[in-house]
C-alpha cells in the first residue's frame, strides 16, 4: 500500500514538474525569438575589431609616391617616382624590382585595375600595371594557420597540405608618345577603348580616347586614337595645377590647384570642351595637400592642411536645373591640426584611410559617417596608409617599418542614424530615406534605410483599419444586440469561417481579380463607399414611413432589406453618381485627373473632406439646431415626423456636401493641392498604379474583420445581461441600451479588438507581397504600390547571405515588426484584463 | 394598446435609431456578401475549369483560320479610330451594347506551332465560326494541349489506318499499352535511378567521412591512430570501388531497358492536319486526354471532367506546374501539418494545464498571458525568420557539423526543410491549442474536480482521468484548427522550406523512409508560386483557382468541424454543470 502510494506521489510530482516546464517553456518560446532576434541584429551595431599593431622591418630604405597591396594583404608594390618595388608584407623584404627609365613627371592610380597612368619628361604615356596572383600548387587539408615563406621572389603559403605562390607581375605599356612634356595625367580605361586627359607644359588640356578595333575577318586589332585640345593657359595663369582627375563617367575632367583653387571642364562634347567651373573649394585660406577618388569615381576626398577631410560631388543646383556645382558634403576632422599626409579609398566599400603628418591613421565610413577606427602611431615615419581589397588590415608603411593592424569591422555602413534617418547618398542632392538592396551595377551601394518599409507598413495599415474598423464593430454591433436569435449562431461561424482564409487566397484574388477589375471604375469604387452608407441611412428613413408596429417588427427584415435594397441601390448610385462627378470636377477623366497639375484639385479635396463635412455639420447641428429641429416636431403625427426626418436627412447631406466642398474650396485657393508636394506625405491622391494601396488596404481589411469582429463581439457578449435588462426596464429602447450602456461598457474590450486587428493588418505578409506592388516608397498615394516590412523580409531575406550587413538588416527589419506587434497586443492584453476585472464588478 | 400609445414622436425616431441600425446591420451585411462572393468566385472558377469544351472554329475577315477552345470572353471599349473602320452592321451591334465590343479568349495550343497559348479575338474580326465534328483536343505532357484533325494512326513512321474509325480502334488499342511502358519508364527513372543515387552517394560520403579522419590522424600525428585511420580508409576506398562498379553495371542495364522501353512506345503516333494547314506528328505516350470535343455525349464529358479531377488530385505537376496535378503539394501539407502537430499539440496541451491547473500567482498567469497573445500577434513572417535563422542555420548547421560534416558545406540540415518548417508553424500555432484546451479545461466543472479529490486522487490522476477525458473535444478543436493554419500558412514557410518544384518527396521508400532534412511542396506556396511567379499566366490562372478551391475546401471543412465540436462541447457543459 505505501508502495502504491509512493509511486503514485512520485508520479503526480514528476507530472507538476514537466507541466511546470512546458507552462514556463511558453514564455521562453516568446523570450527566445525576441533575443534570437535581438542577437543577430546586435552585430550591427558594434565598432569592429582591430587588433594590436605589428610591426615588420623593412630590409632596405624606402622612399615613396604610392602604394598598393594585393588582395590577401602579402604582397605590396611600392612605386617612388622612378620604379616599382615588390614587397612581401609580411616580413618587408623586396622581392622585385621594376625600374622606368626616364624622369616621371605625372602620375595617377586607378584602383579598378591597379594600374599607374604615368608619363614622363620625354613625352611618353604608359600604363603600368600590377597583375597580382594567386597560384595554387597544391591542394588539400589545411589547418587555418599557414606559414609563410619566400622562393624566387615569390610568397610561398603553405597550410597544411595546401601550398599556394602569392606573385605580382609589372607590366609596362607604352600607349601614347608625345614631343612635350607631359605634367599630369589621367586615365580611364573600359573594355576596349581608353580615355585619357593630360595636361602638357604649354598648360594645354589633351583629352584622347583611345579605341582598338577587332576585325572580324582577320583579327588583326586596329587602334584609333580621337583627339581634342583645349588650351587653358588663360585660364590657368600662372601657377600649376597639382591634380587631373577624371570621374567615372568620363562627363568631366577636374583640375585642382593646392590652393584649393578647382577648374571643371566639361567633356560630354568630345570636340568642344569648355570650362564649367572655376572657384576655390575652401573660402578660409586652408591649402589641399592630397586628394583622390572615393571607389567609383564619383567623390572626390580633399585632405587639408588643417587636418580635415572633405568629401565633395556635384549636386545640382536648387536654384537651377541641370546646373551641376562640386559641393562640400562631409567634413571628418582627424582632431589634430596637422596636415593630410595620404588618403587611401578602400576597394571594397565607401571606406577611405586617412593618414595625417602626426602619424594619425584614421579609417571612416563615408555615407554613414563613422569613424571606424583611429590611432597615433609612435616610432614610425609614416608616409602611406593601405588597405587591402579584403578590407581586413590596414598597413602603414614608414620609410623603414611597417605597421599592421588586422580589421575586422563587418558592417562600416551601419548606424543607427543610417537606418532611421535621412542619408545622403553619393551623388543625390539631399538626405533622403532610401531603401535599395540590391541593384545591377559594380560599384552600387546599398542602401537600408529602413523608413520607407515602416512608412509602408502604416499607410497599409491605416487604410486596411480604415475599411476593417467600422465594417467589424458596427457587424459586431448588430449581431449581438439586434440579429435575430436564431441567426446568430451561424452568422458568428461563418465569419470564422472568414477568419480561417488563407491570406495566400487573398492576396492571388487581390492582385489578379481586384486589382484589373478595379482599374476601370476607381471613381465608381470610391462613390460606392460614400454612396452605400448614405443609401442605407437613407433606406433606415424610408423605413420610418413604414406603419409604427411593421417598424417594430423590422428585427426580422432588416438584414433581409440591407442585402436586397440598401446594399445594391448604394452601389447603384455610386456608379451613377461617379460618373456625373467626373464630369463635373474631375475633366472628364479621374485618372487623367490624377495626374495633370493643371486641373483644379477641388474636387478630390472634396471627395477626402467629406468626412470633416459631416462631422462639422453634425457637430452644428446638434450643437445649435437640435432644439429647434424638436420644436418643429413637436405635435406632428407619425407619418409627418417620418417624412420631416426625411427631408432633414436631405438638408443635413447637401450641407455635409457644401462644407466639405468650401474646405476643398479654401485649400484650393491656397494653393495646397492632395495630388502633389504635401509636407511629408507627399500626396493623398496621386499617379494610378494597377496594385495599389486602396485595393490592398480593402482586401487587407477583409482579412483583419473577422478578428476585430469576433473580440468585440465577445466583449458585447461579455457585458453583464443585469445591465441591459436594467436599462430596458426603465423604458429605454434597445438603441438607447447600445448607445448608452452596452457600448461605454463594452468600450475597452473593443478597443482591445481594434489593437489585436491593428498587430494583425501590420504583420499581413502574402496580400502585400502579392497585390502592393513592393515599391519601397514615401508617400501616401492611396493609387500607389507601397512595400512593408514583412513583404520586404519574404522577398529578400532568401537572398540575403548569412552574417552578412542585409541579412542582418532584415533581422532588424523583424525585430521592428516584432516589437511593434508585442507593444499593441501587450497594451491591448492589459486593457482587455482591466475590462476583465471591471465588468465582473459590475 | 391604446393607453400606452405615444402620442407625441419628437424623439421617437431618434429613440428607434432605425437609421443608424442599417448602418451598423450594413456592416454585418457586407462582410457576409464579400465572403460568400469570394466563396463563390473561387467555386465557380475552381469548378468550372475542368469542364470540356467545345472546339470551335473562327473564320477571321483577314483568312485567318482558327481553332480552339473559347475560355472567357469580356466586354472591352472599343477605341474611337477602329470602331470608324468597321462596317455597318458591326457599328450597329456595338452602338447596341453602349460603345462596347466583345471579345473571346480563345486557346488555341499548338505551341510548338504558334507560338502561342493564347489569343483574343475581337467579334469583329470573325467571319463566321463553325464546330468541327472530327476535330480533336489532346493534352499532352509537354507544349500544352493541342488542337487538330487525326488524319493516320501510325506505327514506325508509317500509317495503318487512315480512315476515323480505324484511328480510333487503334488508339483505343495501343493508348493504355504505350502509357504503361511510359511508365515503366518514368518509375525507372525516378525510383530505380534515384535509389542508385542515393546509394552511391552515400558510400561516396561514407567514403569521404574515412579520408577526413585520416587528415585528422595525421594532423594528431600519433602513428597508432594514422595507421588504423589509413587502413579504415583503404577499406572503404575499396568498398567504394566494387560499390561502384556493381552500380554502373546496374545503372546500365537500366539505361537500357530504358532504351528499349523508350524505342518501344515512341513508335505509336497519330498524324494530326492542324487548322492552319500544318501537319504535325503527336506520339501516342505524350497524349494523357484526347476527345473529340463536339462530339462528346453528356456522360462522356462528366467522364473527361472528372478524369481531370483525378489527375489533379493525384498526379504530379507538369509544365512548370500549370498543368498536371498537385499530388507532391497536396502531399507535403499533409505531412508537414501532421509532423506539426505532433509538437504542438503536446505542448499545447501540457502549457494549458499548466495554466489552468499549476500555476499559482495571479501574476505569473497574467504574464503567461500576455506572452500567450503575443505568440499569437506575433506576424508570421517574424516566425519564418525566426525559423530560418535559428532552427536551420543555427540548428541546423550545428547538427550538419556533427553529423553531416562528410557533405559540407552541403547543408543537410542547415537550410530550410520540413522538419524547420514543422516545428516553425509549431511555434505559430501554439497558442491555438493552448487557447482552446484552456477553454475545454475550464468548461470542466470544478465539482468533478473536488469529487475526485475528496476520493483520495492526486492532482495529477485528477487531471489524468477527471479533466483531460473531458476536455478532449476541446483539445482536438485546438488540434484541428491549429492544422487549418498550418496548412494555410505561407509566408513563413517561402523562408523555411516550402519549394517550386520537390525534386523528392518527404516520405518515399527509400531507407529511413521520413526524410526530415528535405524541403518539399505546399498549397500555398503552390498558389503564390503560380500566381505570380510563372511566366505563361493565362494558363496557370485556371490552375490557381482550382489549387485555391482545393485549400479552401481543406481549411474550411477543418475549421467547420472545429467549431461544430466546439459548439457541441458547450452545450454538453452548460448542462452538465451540477
Amino acid at each position: 500500500m505505501r508502495d502504491k502510494n509512493f509511486a503514485r506521489r512520485a508520479i503526480d510530482s514528476l507530472a507538476k514538474y514537466l507541466i511546470t516546464v512546458g507552462g514556463i517553456g511558453t514564455i521562453v518560446a516568446v523570450l527566445l525569438v525576441f533575443l534570437f532576434l535581438t542577437y543577430t541584429v546586435i552585430p550591427l551595431f558594434k565598432s569592429g575589431e582591430v587588433s594590436d599593431r605589428k610591426s615588420v622591418v623593412v630590409s632596405n630604405e624606402l622612399s615613396f609616391k604610392h602604394a598598393v597591396v594585393d588582395e590577401y594583404g602579402l604582397l605590396g608594390v611600392v612605386f617612388d617616382g622612378k620604379s616599382f618595388s615588390a614587397i612581401s608584407m609580411f616580413n618587408g623584404e623586396i622581392l622585385t624590382k621594376f625600374n622606368i627609365d626616364g624622369e616621371i613627371i605625372g602620375y595617377n592610380f586607378n584602383s579598378k585595375d591597379d594600374s599607374y597612368t604615368i608619363s614622363d619628361s620625354k613625352g611618353r604615356l604608359m600604363v603600368a600595371k600590377m597583375n597580382f596572383g594567386k597560384n595554387n600548387i597544391k591542394s588539400g587539408d589545411t589547418t587555418g594557420n599557414p606559414n609563410y615563406s619566400i622562393r624566387d621572389g615569390k610568397i610561398v603559403e603553405i597550410d597544411g597540405d595546401a601550398e599556394s605562390e602569392y606573385s605580382v607581375d609589372i607590366k609596362v605599356e607604352e600607349i601614347l608618345q608625345k614631343d612635350y612634356k607631359i605634367v599630369l595625367v589621367d586615365s580611364v580605361s573600359s573594355e576596349n577603348s581608353r580615355f585619357l586627359a593630360f595636361l602638357d607644359e604649354n598648360k594645354v588640356l589633351h583629352i584622347d580616347l583611345l579605341s582598338s578595333k577587332e576585325n572580324m575577318l582577320t583579327g588583326e586589332i586596329s587602334q584609333t586614337i580621337d583627339e581634342s585640345l583645349l588650351d587653358m593657359s588663360g585660364i590657368i595663369g600662372g601657377s600649376f595645377p597639382k591634380y587631373l582627375k577624371i570621374n567615372s563617367s568620363k562627363t568631366n575632367i577636374m583640375l585642382f590647384f593646392e590652393d584649393s583653387r578647382f577648374i571643371n571642364v566639361d567633356t560630354k562634347n568630345f570636340d568642344n570642351p569648355f570650362v564649367l567651373e572655376d572657384k576655390k573649394l575652401f573660402n578660409d585660406g586652408r591649402k589641399i595637400t592630397y586628394l583622390d577618388f572615393l571607389i567609383g569615381r564619383n567623390t572626390i576626398l580633399v585632405g587639408d592642411d588643417k587636418g580635415n577631410l572633405t568629401t565633395w560631388w556635384s549636386v545640382e543646383s536648387s536654384l537651377s536645373k541641370n546646373n551641376f556645382q562640386l559641393t562640400n558634403i562631409h567634413t571628418f576632422s582627424s582632431g589634430d591640426e596637422t596636415p593630410v599626409r595620404f588618403i587611401y579609398p578602400s576597394k571594397r566599400d565607401k571606406s577611405f584611410l586617412v593618414l595625417n603628418e602626426s602619424n594619425t591613421i584614421s579609417l571612416y565610413h563615408m555615407t554613414s559617417g563613422k569613424k571606424l577606427f583611429q590611432t597615433k602611431l609612435e616610432g614610425i615615419n609614416s608616409q602611406i596608409g593601405l588597405m587591402n581589397q579584403k578590407n581586413n588590415k590596414i598597413f602603414v608603411i614608414g620609410k623603414k617599418n611597417i605597421a599592421i593592424f588586422d580589421i575586422n569591422i563587418p558592417h562600416p555602413e551601419v548606424t543607427f542614424k543610417s537606418i532611421f534617418g535621412k542619408v545622403q547618398y553619393e551623388l543625390t542632392n539631399k538626405p533622403e530615406h532610401v531603401w535599395q538592396s540590391s541593384s545591377g551595377s559594380d560599384d552600387f551601394e546599398p542602401k537600408f534605410g529602413l523608413m520607407p518599409l515602416i512608412f509602408g507598413t502604416i499607410k497599409g495599415t491605416i487604410i486596411a483599419m480604415i475599411f476593417a474598423v467600422p465594417i467589424a464593430i458596427m457587424g459586431a454591433i448588430y449581431t449581438s444586440e439586434f440579429a435575430h436569435k436564431r441567426y446568430r449562431n451561424s452568422i458568428k461561424s461563418t465569419i470564422e469561417v472568414m477568419a480561417s482564409l488563407p491570406s495566400v487566397v487573398l492576396g492571388f484574388i487581390a492582385a489578379l481579380i481586384v486589382s484589373p477589375f478595379v482599374e476601370n471604375i476607381v471613381l465608381g469604387l470610391i462613390f460606392c463607399i460614400i454612396m452605400i452608407p448614405f443609401s442605407l441611412i437613407f433606406m433606415g428613413h424610408l423605413s420610418q414611413l413604414l406603419p409604427k408596429n411593421t417598424l417594430n417588427a423590422m428585427d426580422r427584415y432588416r438584414l433581409l432589406g440591407i442585402a436586397i435594397i440598401g446594399i445594391p441601390f448604394g452601389i447603384f448610385l455610386g456608379m451613377k453618381t461617379s460618373v456625373i462627378a467626373e464630369k463635373l470636377f474631375f475633366y472628364g477623366d479621374f485618372k487623367l485627373w490624377l495626374h495633370t497639375h493643371s486641373y483644379s484639385p477641388i474636387g478630390g479635396w472634396a471627395l477626402i473632406l467629406l468626412p470633416a463635412g459631416i462631422f462639422v455639420t453634425m457637430f452644428i447641428y446638434r450643437k445649435f439646431l437640435y432644439d429647434f429641429y424638436i420644436s418643429i416636431l413637436d405635435g406632428k403625427s407619425y407619418t409627418i415626423c417620418g417624412l420631416i426626418e426625411i427631408i432633414k436627412f436631405f438638408i443635413l447631406t447637401i450641407a455635409s456636401v457644401f462644407v466639405s466642398f468650401l474646405f476643398a474650396a479654401i485649400l484650393t485657393k491656397i494653393g495646397i493641392d492632395l495630388r502633389f508636394g504635401l509636407p511629408v506625405i507627399e500626396s493623398i491622391m496621386s499617379t494610378y498604379v494597377q496594385r495599389n494601396a486602396l485595393i490592398v488596404g480593402f482586401i487587407m481589411g477583409f482579412a483583419v474583420i473577422p478578428i476585430i469582429y469576433t473580440v468585440s463581439e465577445d466583449a458585447l457578449n461579455a457585458v453583464p445581461e443585469h445591465l441591459r435588462s436594467a436599462s430596458l426596464a426603465t423604458g429605454a429602447t434597445q438603441w438607447q441600451t447600445v448607445v448608452n450602456i452596452i457600448l461605454p461598457v463594452a468600450m475597452s474590450g473593443i478597443f482591445s479588438a481594434v489593437m489585436i486587428g491593428f498587430g494583425r493588418a501590420i504583420g499581413e505578409t502574402m496580400i502585400v507581397l502579392m497585390a502592393a506592388g513592393n515599391t519601397p516608397i514615401m508617400d501616401m498615394n492611396i493609387f500607389s504600390g507601397f512595400r512593408t516590412l514583412s513583404a520586404n523580409i519574404a522577398v529578400e531575406l532568401p537572398e540575403a547571405v548569412i552574417g552578412s550587413t542585409h541579412y542582418r538588416i532584415l533581422y532588424l527589419a523583424a525585430l521592428v515588426l516584432f516589437v511593434m506587434t508585442f507593444i499593441i497586443n501587450t497594451i491591448a492584453e492589459l486593457v482587455r484584463i482591466r475590462y476583465r476585472k471591471r465588468s465582473s464588478q459590475l | 394598446m391604446g393607453l400606452f400609445e405615444r402620442k407625441n414622436y419628437k424623439i421617437f425616431f431618434r429613440s428607434k435609431g432605425e437609421a443608424v441600425l442599417w448602418l451598423t446591420g450594413g456592416g454585418l451585411m457586407i462582410s457576409l456578401i464579400m465572403i460568400a462572393f469570394l466563396i463563390l468566385l473561387v467555386l465557380k472558377n475552381g469548378l468550372g475549369n475542368y469542364i470540356p469544351l467545345p472546339i470551335t472554329m473562327m473564320e477571321l475577315k483577314n483568312g485567318e483560320l482558327l481553332m480552339g477552345e473559347v475560355t472567357k470572353s469580356e466586354l472591352y471599349t472599343l477605341d474611337k479610330a477602329k470602331f470608324d473602320q468597321l462596317d455597318d452592321k458591326d457599328k450597329l451591334r456595338i452602338n447596341e451594347n453602349g460603345m462596347k465590343e466583345k471579345r473571346y479568349l480563345l486557346r488555341i495550343g499548338n505551341f510548338e506551332l504558334t507560338n502561342e497559348h493564347f489569343k483574343w479575338v475581337s467579334e469583329y474580326e470573325i467571319k463566321n465560326r463553325s464546330y468541327p465534328k472530327d476535330a480533336v483536343i489532346i493534352e499532352r505532357l509537354e507544349w500544352g494541349r493541342f488542337y487538330g484533325i487525326p488524319k493516320e494512326f501510325r506505327i514506325d513512321g508509317k500509317a495503318v489506318s487512315t480512315d476515323l474509325n480505324g484511328i480510333i480502334s487503334n488508339y483505343k488499342k495501343y493508348h493504355d499499352y504505350v502509357v504503361k511502358l511510359w511508365e515503366e519508364k518514368v518509375s525507372i527513372e525516378k525510383k530505380e535511378i534515384g535509389k542508385l543515387n542515393h546509394y552511391i552517394e552515400k558510400e561516396r560520403l561514407k567514403l569521404k567521412k574515412a579520408s577526413m579522419d585520416l587528415s585528422k590522424a595525421k594532423a594528431t600525428k600519433n602513428e597508432l591512430k594514422i595507421k588504423e585511420a589509413q587502413a579504415i580508409y583503404e577499406m572503404s576506398k575499396a568498398e567504394f570501388d566494387a560499390f561502384d562498379k556493381s552500380v554502373k553495371k546496374n545503372y546500365e542495364r537500366l539505361i537500357d531497358k530504358i532504351d528499349d522501353l523508350k524505342k518501344e512506345y515512341e513508335r505509336y503516333s497519330i498524324h494530326f492536319l492542324t487548322v492552319d494547314g500544318k501537319e504535325k506528328d503527336v506520339k501516342l505516350f505524350e497524349m494523357i486526354r484526347s476527345y473529340y470535343a463536339n462530339q462528346l455525349t453528356f456522360s462522356e464529358k462528366v467522364g473527361v471532367y472528372f478524369s481531370r479531377w483525378v489527375e489533379f488530385l493525384t498526379g504530379e505537376p507538369r509544365e512548370a506546374n500549370s498543368e498536371g496535378g498537385v499530388f507532391p503539394a497536396i502531399f507535403g501539407t499533409v505531412v508537414m501539418t501532421l509532423i506539426m502537430s505532433m509538437f504542438v499539440v503536446p505542448f499545447g496541451v501540457i502549457a494549458a494545464i499548466y495554466m489552468k491547473e499549476y500555476a499559482k500567482s495571479g501574476k505569473l498567469i497574467s504574464i503567461l498571458r500576455i506572452a500567450i497573445n503575443n505568440l499569437a500577434g506575433v506576424p508570421s513572417i517574424v516566425y519564418g525568420v525566426f525559423g530560418l535563422g535559428f532552427f536551420a542555420y543555427t540548428l541546423g548547421a550545428s547538427i550538419d557539423k556533427l553529423f553531416y560534416s562528410a557533405k559540407l558545406p552541403n547543408p543537410t540540415f542547415g537550410t530550410g526543410g520540413i522538419l524547420w518548417s514543422s516545428l516553425t508553424l509549431a511555434l505559430l500555432t501554439l497558442p491555438v491549442v493552448i487557447v482552446a484546451t484552456e477553454e475545454a479545461i475550464n468548461a470542466v466543472p470544478n465539482s468533478l474536480r473536488e469529487g475526485s479529490y475528496a476520493c483520495g486522487a492526486t492532482k495529477w490522476q485528477t487531471i489524468r482521468y477527471i479533466v483531460l477525458p473531458r476536455a478532449m473535444p476541446g483539445i482536438m478543436t485546438g488540434f484541428i484548427l491549429a492544422m487549418s493554419r498550418g496548412a494555410g500558412e505561407v509566408a513563413p514557410l517561402m523562408l523555411v522550406g516550402a519549394v517550386k518544384l520537390a525534386p523528392e518527396m518527404p516520405v518515399d521508400s527509400i531507407f529511413p523512409f521520413v526524410h526530415l532534412e528535405r524541403s518539399f511542396m505546399h498549397l500555398g506556396f503552390h498558389i503564390y508560386d503560380l500566381g505570380f511567379q510563372s511566366q505563361n499566366s493565362d494558363a496557370a490562372i485556371p490552375m490557381v483557382y482550382t489549387t485555391t478551391l482545393l485549400l479552401i475546401t481543406i481549411v474550411v471543412v477543418l475549421n467547420v468541424v472545429a467549431i461544430y465540436i466546439r459548439n457541441r462541447l458547450r452545450k454538453k457543459f452548460i448542462g452538465s454543470i451540477f
